[in-house]
């Protein structure tokens, strides 16, 4: 049975090493979750994340843990957890990608954001497919 | 020398028949060895009167044997002259060595040890000799004998040595020398004959008169026959007996090593150092076979102990080293038991390993909480003393933060406890990573966690405080669900808030409980004036139990009056405490409490049943209101409860009109309109409080039929002036009538708002205006003064 979930949280990296240990992030995600079966995917805007990830219900229950015991994180807030038919990212290990300031008002980055559970999870996967066509 | 071994050849050749000196021999050698087989049986024989018997027995045929040799030899002399024995030397003879030989065996076993054994050899040998020459003394020739002073003394000598060597081979440790014993004694024997024969010659003498008393050859014959028979018998005896015993002995032994390998302890016998046996819980224990153990050194299996050092009937600690060369912890006694006729020393060893680990696991278990891993409240409080006895030295600061999870106890009843544990388990996690290092987290018990940290200051302690706060809040997914808790904490630093670990500790409780009390998910840092209000609750708390149990709890009514003709149509009681000193305490503070003590149950039952009585007092048709608490009403003995108290009161159901609030039925489940369903079956007419400042109030109403419904008091106040309190009454009036239901204003004190009220179509009015509380009998008085009015 697989299971997505959808979670919002602010990084507390400091600024001027947050891109590279960001980047250093991604790539030690990437190795493990290929391991586990876990694919989803990762936004970074002004400070927040916002990543989807799926996979089956013990790894993934496992590597949220994870990130609730990380202190890079703050303010973790779940935003969507439960079983689904099929996997919204198959094939991405874990794709990131950093959207600018004027997309930020439209994800529910920050509380009180507007956007629904599908419509982050169909935002999600534009932007990243953006970057990763224009990368 | 060549000389003397000629002598004694010629005599042994020239002057005895050979034939018979070989069975002299032989007899002599029977006797010798059935003299020690004798002498085996008695150091065997348990009991002293056996041990006589067959001592005696052994003398006897120690001293026949000795004897019976000489005349055998005697007969087998043939000089060339004819011989006889004289009667009384030849008995005397045998005498002396049945009493010099029983002298010796009593030295030498009543003196144990080598010296003993050279005396009892001596006094043996000096017996040989002293019947050889007493029985020559009666040897008649017709002449003179003749004695060679060298040849005596040689006979003598040869005797005693030989009988000394066999004393001391026959005590030997080792068997094939034991077995020596017999020989060595027959060669003492034939040795001291034969070297005083050598020593005699006969001087032929016609004027010795040949004596006539004397024993005749023939005679002596008969008699040392039936001696060398005595001696054959008693042989024959002494080995059935001696081989009876040896079987016993080899059984008794085969049944003691199965014992010993039954034993759960090592057992070693020592004889001195030297190991002589072991069983197999210790071949087990070291890893070793008996073979390659026996013959060793004690101290070989215990390094730097002797078997000597071993304490007899105190246990001592000590180690064994098995093959490997390991180190097992052993607890040793020792024991001295005699086996045979020497003592030994067992030792018995017993492996520590198992003990040792179960303590220690006792000793984990005693200081770490089983679910978490953590600390417990145990090694909590010993660390915690540790520390501030270590930080006051310093002149440092130190916080302890008490932690206590909110909305744990929903998981737990309804995820179930292993959900419960899980979530504990991982909370431990989350706390850990948030703390630094030098930290402690402990589990007390529950939800309940402790952490002590070194802190620069009260800024350092709530920062920390946030993380854990923070860490802890964080959903948890576990098995497919998702638990969302969070956690209070208190906070008292040290040494401003409490110099002990006790009042520290307290301090840190009620910051936690002030934490709680301002709405959980947050720290509060102690202050003075926490333990000021905890202590004023703690009275009041007091207070409110002695109240109960005194009667200073009252009911007043608040009339109710119809709207348009203001016709008396009931009464809501009212619970009021007047203390004797604090005077009246209101509601709001003393239900909350009573609901938090759990006393909530026994008081609205009290005030039920008084409204009930009080109202069955009054005239038809006045009606009573009667407040149910969220708790009561999820209490599944309420309906029982309220029929009961109609039956015991006879008030007609359709006189009590029961009043819930909005957040009664938030957490429903179904069975609160379950509740509700069977007491408005029975006439019971129910209708919600405080209406207009819950959460989505219509939803409630349609899907419960309420009789009524009031409009919660902050709305009547504002009305008719506010304009947004006026629409909402408006809306509950239009929803009432729409529905069915009549609509209460409660708290009209002015005139303008019964006005308001009663244009908006509010069926039921009360408040100051009408009346202020009064007592039960007030009602019925005031009941029957407006009925006489109106009439």
């Amino acid at each position: 049975m697989l299971y997505r979930l959808v979670y919002r949280s602010r990084h507390a990296l400091a600024a001027e090493t947050a891109s590279r240990e960001l980047d250093e992030l991604v790539t030690r995600a990437r190795a493990a979750n290929a391991r586990a079966g876990i694919t989803g995917a990762l936004l970074l805007a002004d400070g927040h994340f916002l990543q989807a990830i799926e996979g089956p219900l013990e790894p993934l229950e496992a590597l949220f843990e994870r990130i609730c015991t990380d202190f890079r994180h703050r303010d973790v807030q779940l935003l969507e957890f439960g079983p689904v038919e099929e996997r919204l990212f198959a094939g991405w290990a874990m794709e990131a990608a950093e959207v600018g300031a004027e997309l930020v008002a439209r994800l529910p980055l920050a509380a009180g954001g507007a956007a629904s559970g599908a419509l982050t999870l169909e935002l999600l996967r534009s932007q990243v497919e953006a970057s990763r066509a224009a990368g | 020398m060549q000389g003397a071994l000629d002598t004694l050849a010629t005599c042994l050749v020239r002057e005895h028949d050979l034939r018979i000196v070989i069975l002299a021999g032989i007899v002599c050698a029977i006797g010798m060895h059935s003299a020690y087989a004798i002498g085996g049986v008695v150091a065997r024989s348990p009991q002293s009167r056996e041990r006589l018997v067959w001592g005696a027995a052994g003398t006897l045929a120690t001293a026949s044997a000795i004897w019976a040799t000489h005349f055998i030899a005697m007969l087998a002399h043939r000089p060339g002259v004819p011989v006889g024995f004289a009667l009384a030397e030849t008995v005397a003879s045998w005498l002396l060595a049945a009493a010099l030989v029983g002298l010796g065996s009593l030295i030498a076993i009543g003196k144990p040890g080598p010296a003993g054994r050279t005396a009892g050899g001596i006094v043996s040998g000096l017996a040989i000799s002293a019947m050889h020459y007493t029985g020559m003394a009666g040897y008649d020739v017709p002449g003179t004998l003749a004695w060679a002073p060298g040849w005596v003394v040689a006979s003598v000598l040869s005797g005693v040595v030989f009988s000394v060597a066999s004393a001391h081979a026959a005590w030997s440790k080792r068997r094939p020398v034991r077995a020596l014993a017999g020989s060595l004694l027959t060669l003492g024997v034939v040795l001291t004959h034969f070297l005083g024969m050598a020593a005699v010659s006969i001087a032929p003498d016609p004027l010795v008169q040949f004596s006539p008393g004397a024993v005749a050859p023939e005679v002596l014959l008969v008699l040392v026959t039936n001696a060398a028979f005595l001696i054959l018998a008693l042989a024959l005896v002494a080995v059935w007996v001696s081989v009876r015993f040896e079987r016993r002995r080899r059984a008794e032994a085969r049944r003691l090593r199965h014992f010993a390998d039954v034993a759960v302890e090592g057992l070693v016998v020592c004889d001195g150092e030297r190991i002589i046996g072991l069983n197999r819980s210790l071949e087990r224990m070291l890893g070793r076979s008996r073979e390659a153990v026996l013959g060793r050194a004690f101290a070989e299996i215990v390094p730097g102990m002797t078997a000597a050092d071993v304490p007899v009937g105190t246990e001592a600690d000590a180690a064994v080293e098995d093959a490997a060369g390991t180190r097992i912890p052993v607890r040793i006694v020792a024991q001295d038991i005699a086996l045979g006729d020497t003592a030994h020393r067992v030792v018995a060893i017993r492996d520590q390993r198992e003990r040792l680990s179960t303590e220690a696991e006792i000793r984990r278990l005693a200081h770490l909480d089983p679910l978490t891993g953590l600390p417990n409240r145990r090694s909590f409080g010993e660390e915690l003393a540790r520390r501030l006895a270590e930080t006051a030295r310093r002149s440092d600061r130190l916080a302890l933060f008490m932690l206590d999870l909110d909305r744990f106890k929903p998981v737990n009843d309804t995820l179930g406890h292993a959900m419960g544990d899980a979530l504990l388990r991982r909370l431990a996690r989350r706390l850990g990573a948030a703390l630094r290092e030098g930290d402690m987290l402990a589990r007390l018990g529950g939800d309940e966690f402790a952490v002590i940290a070194r802190v620069d200051g009260a800024a350092e302690a709530e920062a920390l405080a946030d993380r854990l706060i923070e860490v802890a809040r964080r959903p948890y997914l576990i098995d497919g669900h998702v638990l969302e808790v969070g956690a209070s904490i208190g906070i008292a630093l040290f040494p401003r808030d409490g110099r002990t670990p006790d009042t520290l500790a307290q301090s840190a409780d009620i910051a936690l409980y002030a934490a709680k009390e301002a709405g959980r998910g947050r720290w509060r840092l102690f202050e003075t004036e926490m333990t000021t209000r905890r202590q004023q609750r703690r009275a009041l708390e007091l207070d409110l139990r002695r109240a109960i149990a005194r009667g200073e709890l009252e009911v007043h009514y608040q009339p109710q009056i119809e709207a348009g003709t203001g016709a008396f149509t009931g009464a809501e009681a009212l619970l009021r405490w007047t203390h004797p000193t604090r005077g009246p305490v209101s509601p709001a503070v003393f239900v909350p409490l009573a609901e938090e003590l759990g006393l909530i149950g026994e008081i609205g039952e009290w005030v039920l049943r008084t409204a009930c009585r009080d109202a069955a007092s009054w005239p038809e048709p006045l009606t009573v209101a009667v407040n149910l608490s969220p708790i009561q009403l999820r209490s599944p003995d309420l309906v029982d409860m309220v029929f009961r108290i109609l039956d015991e009161t006879s008030l007609a159901p359709h006189r009590l009109e029961l009043e819930i609030t909005e957040t009664a039925l938030i957490e429903d489940d179904g069975s609160t309109l379950a509740t509700l369903g069977a007491l408005r079956a029975r006439g019971i007419r129910i209708s919600m409080d405080d209406f207009g400042t819950g959460y989505s109030s219509l939803s409630y109403l349609s899907r419960f039929p309420f009789d009524k419904i009031k409009i919660d008091q902050s709305f009547i106040r504002l009305a008719p002036d506010d304009a947004g309190s006026a629409s909402i009454v408006r809306a509950i009036t239009t929803l009432g009538s729409r529905l069915g239901m009549a609509v209460t204003a409660e708290g009209v004190e002015t005139e303008a708002q019964r006005r308001f009220m009663e244009a908006e179509g509010a069926t039921q009015l009360q408040g100051y205006l009408i009346s202020k509380p009064v007592s039960a009998a007030t009602v019925a008085a005031m009941f029957r003064e407006r009925s006489r009015a109106r009439a």
